[in-house]
């Protein structure tokens, strides 16, 4: 039973994480560039969802405005900002992306304030309790966002049009501009999905720890997720989402006090510390030595 | 949003117009004004209001005007340590106010050697060593000290079984080494079942609750701040261990835990060293004086407490000028020699009912608590002041 708990509560954490993260690779896929502004776009949609909340609309409908909102921010962020930076070093692009992230933390701070803010509850608080095993329903909602998400994600890619066209934008988009895509409006819309999934992930964090400036500290935690499923791969970032969440709760609740326990035993350690942390950073330097395009990636080749 | 949005001009305006005028007395205080612990800066910004307060009021202190210095430390140890040579070098502060337990860590030895006193909002019992730090000063009982007397009601209330849980910082593992490492748990009869490190930034928490749950103990107490808190407490919910078996340090007094924890807070119990906002006490008076002409950032339990490190700092202040002939010593060294030296001296400091009168021979002033309980949705004392030596 405690294994299935541990589990359960690692599968919960793992699904925020892979909500956020199918968000970085969507627009890695369509535009070869890395958002490491996708935490503050988190945390803008869950102060957006707060801001509309407080404004009277009910807190479902203050979420389901917050995404259409991140929505606009982030086509608005492609049509005003990246595309006029086509032409420049993508190193050059994730630095902007990096600022995007200080000015939107500057913005909330201008706004909000820096202090910890009860968010308004979107679902029933409390948890549901299967065979013994409690999970909350913020969680739930996470869990089956992120892998109904995934899975429609995957769809669109595989059998839509458009999916076709992102796909043909971020393989080569020279090629694509040849055959009648429009790349720019392809990589809009990656902006907007993307954006929209990340203010929704915000607004799940918000719902489960309240809201404040750290919440856009989620961005970090996505990228391990992502090096570890592979950069462009979403069925990848769902499986290390979770992977990663069941790897922090089992260090948690089975390899920490084990090894706790030993140690106090045998040495005169008494503690080893906040382990969770340490963990997934060493799967993602052993996974990159031994599969450095991750568990879902693919190698890139080249025709020469 | 509006109060908000006045906030930072007004920031920017104090960082900006940083520059004394040549008779002023210079005191800085840092805080975080913005970064993970903003919630309880109203310690930094009650000891700048107390003291533009005085200067309202009284034209400053025994005749001087203070030039307040505040600048925000992000809770970023280097940008601390870079404030502090700011404060004592350039601002030739004769009074600096810090914030975190690790910039008072890490500035210890410094501040002796710099001989300018020196306030830190930290409580741990790491930095308070009065024949070793004669220029360091805190401002209540020590986390330990708080830890101790959470024990010792729950004790009193029946537990046996002790368990702690800490964040992986300085601030959530010091005080809690100390203690454990001192036997002070099992001295009072109880048995310290299991110690929980967490990672401070933590967004869930259910395998530690669950360990929890499994070692069964009678009380739990927290060392940490108000979002591990939140963070603990929901997932103890979760888990099916209720809130009454939890208690926390006087960090954990902030409204968004019962807010937007509900029910799930009900009976969560804190660590009260001063009174609260809007208490019956005379300070009060005087904050409703200065909030009918100025802005008042922050209405709660920690501006009480920044208002009180105020009364603290003019005190000695005003003593050191008195005793100087009614002006401040013209070499800056003097001066602070003269407020750190009258500062140990002060006796029974009336800080207008938020603390209980208190002397600084101790280099911590009040060392009384009590404990604070969530019911109903509000934090309500329970119990009286009682004193943790």
């Amino acid at each position: 039973m405690l294994l299935l708990q541990i589990a359960t509560a690692g599968i919960a954490t793992g699904s925020v994480y892979a909500l956020i993260a199918i968000g970085i690779v969507l627009i890695y896929k369509c535009s070869g560039v890395v958002n490491f502004g996708q935490g503050g776009y988190a945390m803008l949609g869950a102060y957006a969802a707060y801001a509309l909340a407080r404004a009277g609309l009910s807190p479902p409908l203050a979420a389901a405005g917050a995404v259409l909102v991140l929505g606009v921010v982030g086509a608005l962020t492609e049509l005003l900002v990246l595309r006029r930076m086509l032409r420049a070093p993508v190193v050059a692009v994730m630095m902007v992306t990096l600022g995007l992230l200080i000015l939107f933390r500057a913005v909330c701070l201008a706004v909000w304030g820096p202090d910890q803010i009860a968010f308004p509850q979107i679902f029933p608080q409390g948890a549901v309790q299967i065979a013994g095993i409690f999970i909350t329903y913020n969680y739930v909602a996470a869990a089956l966002l992120s892998l109904v998400l995934s899975l429609a994600f995957l769809a669109f890619y595989r059998f839509t049009p458009m999916g076709l066209m992102q796909r043909a934008a971020a393989d080569n988009s020279r090629a694509a501009l040849a055959v009648g895509i429009h790349v720019s409006n392809q990589v809009s819309v990656a902006w907007a999905v993307s954006s929209a999934l990340a203010g929704l992930g915000g607004v799940l964090l918000a719902t489960l720890n309240g809201l404040s400036l750290t919440l856009s500290n989620i961005g970090l935690v996505a990228f391990p997720v992502i090096v570890l499923g592979g950069l462009t791969s979403l069925m990848g970032s769902l499986v290390a989402g979770l992977l990663l969440g069941m790897l922090e709760a089992f260090t948690d609740g089975l390899l920490t006090p084990a090894l706790e326990s030993f140690l106090r035993a045998h040495t005169s350690i008494y503690s080893v510390g906040a382990l969770q942390q340490v963990v997934p950073y060493m799967l993602v330097g052993g996974m990159l030595l031994v599969r450095p395009q991750g568990i879902f990636g693919q190698r890139g080749t080249e025709r020469v | 949003m509006k109060r908000h949005s006045s906030r930072v001009p007004a920031i920017l305006a104090a960082l900006a117009f940083a520059l004394p005028a040549a008779a002023d007395v210079n005191v800085c205080v840092w805080g975080t004004i913005t970064g993970p612990d903003a919630g309880v800066n109203g310690m930094s910004y009650g000891t700048v209001d107390y003291l533009n307060y005085l200067n309202q009021t009284q034209g400053g202190i025994a005749g001087q005007k203070i030039h307040v210095i505040l600048l925000d430390g992000r809770y970023k140890l280097d940008e601390e340590l870079k404030i502090y040579r700011r404060c004592v070098d350039q601002e030739n502060a004769v009074v600096v106010k810090g914030w975190s337990t690790g910039s008072a860590k890490a500035l210890r030895e410094q501040v002796q050697q710099d001989a300018v006193p020196f306030i830190s909002e930290t409580f741990s019992s790491e930095v308070l060593d009065p024949a070793k730090y004669p220029y360091l000063f805190i401002q209540g009982a020590t986390y330990e000290q708080q830890m101790l007397i959470g024990l010792r009601a729950a004790k009193a209330a029946g537990a046996k079984k002790v368990m702690l849980m800490h964040g992986d910082v300085e601030y959530g593992r010091a005080p809690v080494t100390v203690v454990r490492k001192s036997g002070a748990i099992e001295k009072m009869g109880l048995e310290l079942v299991d110690t929980i490190e967490f990672r401070y930034d933590a967004q869930d928490l259910t395998a530690q609750l669950l360990r929890v749950k499994a070692k069964n103990p009678d009380v739990v107490y927290i060392q940490a701040s108000t979002p591990q808190a939140l963070v603990i407490l929901r997932d103890a919910a979760k888990v099916g261990l209720p809130a009454k078996l939890f208690i926390g340090n006087m960090y954990n007094i902030h409204p968004s835990i019962p807010e937007q924890l509900g029910a799930a807070a009900e009976g969560f119990r804190a660590i009260q060293l001063y009174a609260n906002y809007g208490d019956d006490v005379p300070a009060m008076k005087e904050i409703a004086a200065y909030k009918a002409k100025n802005q008042v950032e922050k209405e709660d339990l920690y501006f009480m407490k920044g208002w009180f490190g105020g009364k603290f700092i003019a005190a000695a202040i005003g003593n050191a000028i008195k005793k100087s002939g009614g002006k401040p010593p013209a070499d800056i060294k003097a001066f602070r020699k003269a407020v750190r030296d009258e500062m140990v001296a002060l006796k029974n400091l009336d800080s207008g009912g938020i603390a209980p009168p208190c002397s600084f021979a101790n280099h911590q002033g009040p060392t009384q608590a009590r404990m604070a309980e969530i019911k109903g949705g509000k934090y309500v004392a329970v119990g009286s002041w009682v004193d943790a030596q």
